[in-house]
């Protein structure tokens, strides 16, 4: 690491060394970020949520959307049907692959279904525009 | 002190030597000069008064004065009762006099067979962990009386494992 | 942009690691592993989250889950079930002591939910071992912006305008330090860090050290732009071997990233620091005992004037500042002083951190807006005392201060409230005490605390100190005399106006503000021979009474063998115990072994 000679050269040091923290520092403050939820639990391990949780975080971290976080949560976040039926405590809702997107104080999110590698390039450029579109 | 003394002295002097300058020195020699010996006995302290030039009654004034240094060898086991405000609150006088009773000695000695030191520390600034004693640098945190016999145990179990 | 899809963050203060954090780490690591998603995941060591009580903590981002009391053997559950499949590990999250409901986010428990953090900003949240972390945070933009856009004064003058006061004990405001220091022309001065940290029960300036080291460094560089000095010292406790590590660690950074060394970023402006370890005296809290210490000597304190700014370190000009007053600094500069002055009083402006600790629930480490009043700090952050038990007092400022009572907890603490009730906000500690605690025999611990630590130098706190602790030592025993109280108090005046330094000008107020506030209490020792609150051992005696079942287990624990069945018949015809008042050694060793539902043995 060579010396930063000045003013300018930390500033590009910081905009390199956000990326360690800005995680951090966007999850502290919940109330200005998108929340994109990846619902995994026990039925999405076996039918490749976790196949959905890597797209859509790449898709994110391309996109470079800082105020995005992509989370992953239990399914029963993304089960809309209470009655399906269960088997061994688990439901059987039939929908796999579930994503759903919580835009900035909004209480109901957009739900998404099987949602695959291509799904997910949509979905978040899609968030993209919209976020794109309330900052302007 | 042990056979290989002089291998110590000459470490000691190494680092005497490799200071930028003595002035103002004499304190962290002496963390240096216990870090190496464990602890400052006469020999030791005239030793740094001729190194650094100064008398050595002046060392000996400054290593009193600071409750870091000691004079004394310190035992195998070290038992140190945190006796910070917030641990004396939660019961620490209770655990140190458990210990005292226990190990048959008084606080801030050793006991003669070497085999223990009891201290009362100033704050570890664990205060959460109330009351906090460290045990050979291991640290128990909320302890009640009932802890202190197996706490001895364990270490003297330990020792005889060796 | 981020590189792994979760970080997680462990507390790494000295706290968490007394309560096995390392351990955590190291599962947490192999469990990873086992589920092959180690890559997924960046583990930071942080420095510490506050709530001591509850570590070791455990933060997951991105979605913020806050983990309690996380052990090794944890691990693999958070891991199998959290980070893989999103379920919450329940029995890991913080439960409201009120409606019993699991806490997600730290901002949903009453511990931080009031709480506002500037000195400890990045505490918690940064690597306190990797320099990236604080830049990356707009760490050392201060610094810069001091040396490119601001002139000597200037930076002077911000931090005058933010009415900064030293956290460190008396609140001397920072800016007009920093004046005298520029004032004094010199071609050599200095800059001391004071981290000698020696008020019992407070560990703000450790948890500083040890969380967001770079702060320190930062701000002290800005110092020696400000008053012309290229050199800085940092005075730390030689007890907190972690602060004295990660502090040379972010020392050794900031030298290789040039924040540090000669011409840094180009200005022409030269600084260094380096690490000197005390050796265990209170008195070095005392800014010039510390410059004796720093040379070498003896820590006695100096005659002031001529004040440090004048002559310090080697005679030459010298600034010293606290470490808490230091982190507040680059924020200061980032954010302007108007930023700063919109948090707190209008005498004390901004945040203040406590070390919150003693018969409290919530036993951490907090920062909030100067002017909260007690009662906040302690019902509301504190959770309030455990075990049922009433309030008694709260000690702030350690050995220096006072003990407040019940009816001021609605003042809002500020360096010149807490003056005017007889305490000080000192460095910040604040223990708190139930009905159990005896004041007398507290006034006594702080006492004997600075008979101990007194240099020796001055007559009043030698001698006055060690006379006022035989008194509070004889009435502990039963042996006090009515005008004893009298004594204390002209002795305690006496040693306050006479002494020459802080710790002999305040030494007394420990005593004085218990005798104001708590003279029943001495009244019962002196005129009465009793011990209220039953913690003075010689005015205290165990008694088994009728109730005793003979069961023979208060016997059983007795270390001196003063039990005996001697007493009367139980209806089964065996003899009840007795306590043999003159063997006994008040050790209450019996008192827990009788079942509750017996309740033979009572204290009197």
């Amino acid at each position: 690491m060579a010396k930063v000679n000045s003013r300018e050269e930390l500033k590009a040091l910081r905009e390199k060394y956000r990326d360690n923290v800005v995680m951090r520092l966007v999850s502290d403050d919940q109330k200005t970020r998108t929340e994109i939820y990846v619902a995994i639990g026990n039925c999405g391990m076996e039918s490749g949520a976790r196949d959905t949780l890597k797209a859509i975080f790449d898709e994110v971290n391309a996109a470079r959307l800082e105020k995005v976080s992509v989370i992953v949560s239990d399914c029963s976040k993304g089960c809309d049907d209470a009655d399906a039926p269960k088997v061994d405590g688990l439901f059987l809702c039939g929908h796999d692959r579930m994503v759903d997107v919580y835009f900035p104080g909004e209480e109901q999110p957009l739900r998404y279904k099987d949602v695959d590698a291509a799904k997910a390039k949509e979905i978040v450029s899609g968030i993209a525009v919209r976020l794109e579109a309330a900052h302007a | 002190m042990e056979k290989n003394e002089k291998a110590l002295f000459a470490e000691l002097d190494a680092h005497i030597d490799a200071l930028p300058s003595k002035q103002g020195a004499l304190i962290s020699v002496l963390h240096k000069a216990q870090d190496i010996f464990g602890y400052l006995p006469r020999e030791v302290q005239t030793h740094v008064a001729q190194k650094l030039d100064i008398p050595a009654s002046k060392v000996y004034g400054v290593l009193t004065f600071y409750s870091f240094f000691t004079m004394t060898q310190k035992g195998k086991n070290r038992v140190n009762v945190c006796m910070g405000t917030a641990c004396f609150v939660r019961g620490a006088d209770k655990i140190l006099h458990k210990f005292e009773r226990d190990l048959n000695m008084k606080a801030n000695t050793t006991s003669e067979d070497g085999l223990w030191s009891l201290d009362a520390l100033r704050c570890i600034g664990a205060c959460g962990l109330a009351p906090i004693i460290t045990v050979n640098g291991k640290s128990h945190g909320r302890l009640v009386e009932d802890d202190v016999t197996g706490i001895i145990e364990a270490c003297l179990a330990e020792e005889g494992g060796k | 942009m981020h590189k792994t899809r979760l970080q997680i963050l462990i507390c790494g203060g000295t706290g968490c690691i007394s309560s096995g954090c390392l351990d955590v780490e190291e599962q947490l690591i192999a469990s990873l592993e086992k589920h092959g998603i180690r890559d997924e995941v960046t583990i930071i060591k942080a420095g510490c989250f506050g709530f001591c009580e509850q570590g070791p903590i455990v933060k997951v981002y991105p979605d913020n889950t806050f983990y309690v009391k996380v052990h090794g053997d944890d691990c693999d559950e958070l891991v199998s079930e959290h980070l893989l499949k999103g379920k919450h590990v329940d029995r890991l999250l913080f439960k409201s002591p009120i409606t019993g409901e699991s806490c997600h986010h730290h901002m949903d428990m009453a511990f931080y939910k009031t709480q506002l953090r500037i000195a400890l900003m990045h505490c918690g949240m940064v690597d306190p071992e990797n320099i990236e972390d604080y830049i990356g945070v707009g760490g050392y933009e201060a610094l810069a912006k001091c040396l490119t856009e601001y002139t000597q004064q200037e930076i002077i003058d911000v931090v005058k305008a933010s009415g900064l006061r030293g956290r460190g004990g008396a609140g001397f405001p920072t800016g007009n330090k920093w004046q005298f220091g520029l004032n004094n022309q010199n071609d050599k001065k200095y800059i001391i860090c004071n981290a000698d940290e020696g008020d019992p029960g407070a560990f703000m300036d450790r948890s500083i050290m040890e969380g967001d080291p770079h702060a320190v460094i930062e701000a002290m560089a800005i110092a020696g732009r400000a008053i012309g000095a290229d050199e800085g010292v940092v005075y730390i406790r030689a007890e907190y071997p972690l602060a004295v590590n990660r502090l040379r660690i972010a020392i050794a950074q900031a030298e290789k990233y040039g924040m540090l060394g000669d011409n840094i970023m180009n200005s022409g402006f030269n600084f260094r620091v380096r690490v000197n370890l005390g050796a265990g005296a209170f008195v070095c809290g005392e800014e010039t005992a510390l410059i004796n210490s720093l040379e070498g000597k003896r820590g006695e304190p100096r005659l002031r004037p001529p004040f440090p700014a004048q002559k310090g370190l080697w005679n030459q000009p010298t600034v010293n500042c606290n470490v808490e007053t230091y982190a507040c600094i680059p924020l200061i500069i980032n954010r302007g002083p108007e930023w700063f002055k919109q948090y707190g009083t209008e005498k004390s402006p901004g945040t203040k951190v406590f070390a919150l600790a003693g018969k409290i629930n919530n036993v951490g480490l907090i920062e909030v807006p100067m002017g909260t009043t007690l009662r906040e700090v302690i019902f509301e952050i504190g959770g309030g005392i455990p075990k049922g038990k009433k309030f008694k007092a709260i000690q702030t400022g350690g050995p220096s201060g006072g003990c407040i009572c019940e009816k001021h907890l609605d003042v809002g603490v500020d360096f010149d409230t807490l003056t005017s009730i007889g305490s000080m906000m000192g460095s910040g500690g604040m223990i708190v005490m139930d009905e159990d605690d005896c004041m007398v025999n507290i006034a006594k611990f702080y006492l004997e605390f600075t008979v101990e630590e007194s240099c020796g130098k001055c007559t009043p706190c030698r001698i006055g100190n060690t006379r006022m602790y035989e008194i509070l030592d004889r009435i502990t025993k039963g042996k006090g005399k009515p005008e004893d109280l009298v004594e204390l108090r002209e002795l305690g005046q006496t040693i306050k106006d006479a002494s020459l330094c802080g710790l002999g000008n305040t030494a007394p107020n420990p005593v004085l503000s218990t005798l104001n506030y708590f003279m029943d209490e001495y009244e019962a020792h002196v005129l009465h021979g009793k011990c209220p609150a039953g913690a003075c051992k010689d005015l205290v005696n165990f008694v088994i009474t009728d109730k005793c079942i003979a069961c023979s287990l208060c016997a059983k624990v007795c270390p001196v063998n003063c039990i005996h069945p001697t007493g009367s018949e139980t209806p089964n015809g065996k003899k009840r115990f007795v306590i043999d008042h003159e063997a006994c050694i008040k050790c209450g060793a019996c008192l827990p072994k009788c079942p509750p539902k017996i309740g033979a043995i009572i204290k009197e």
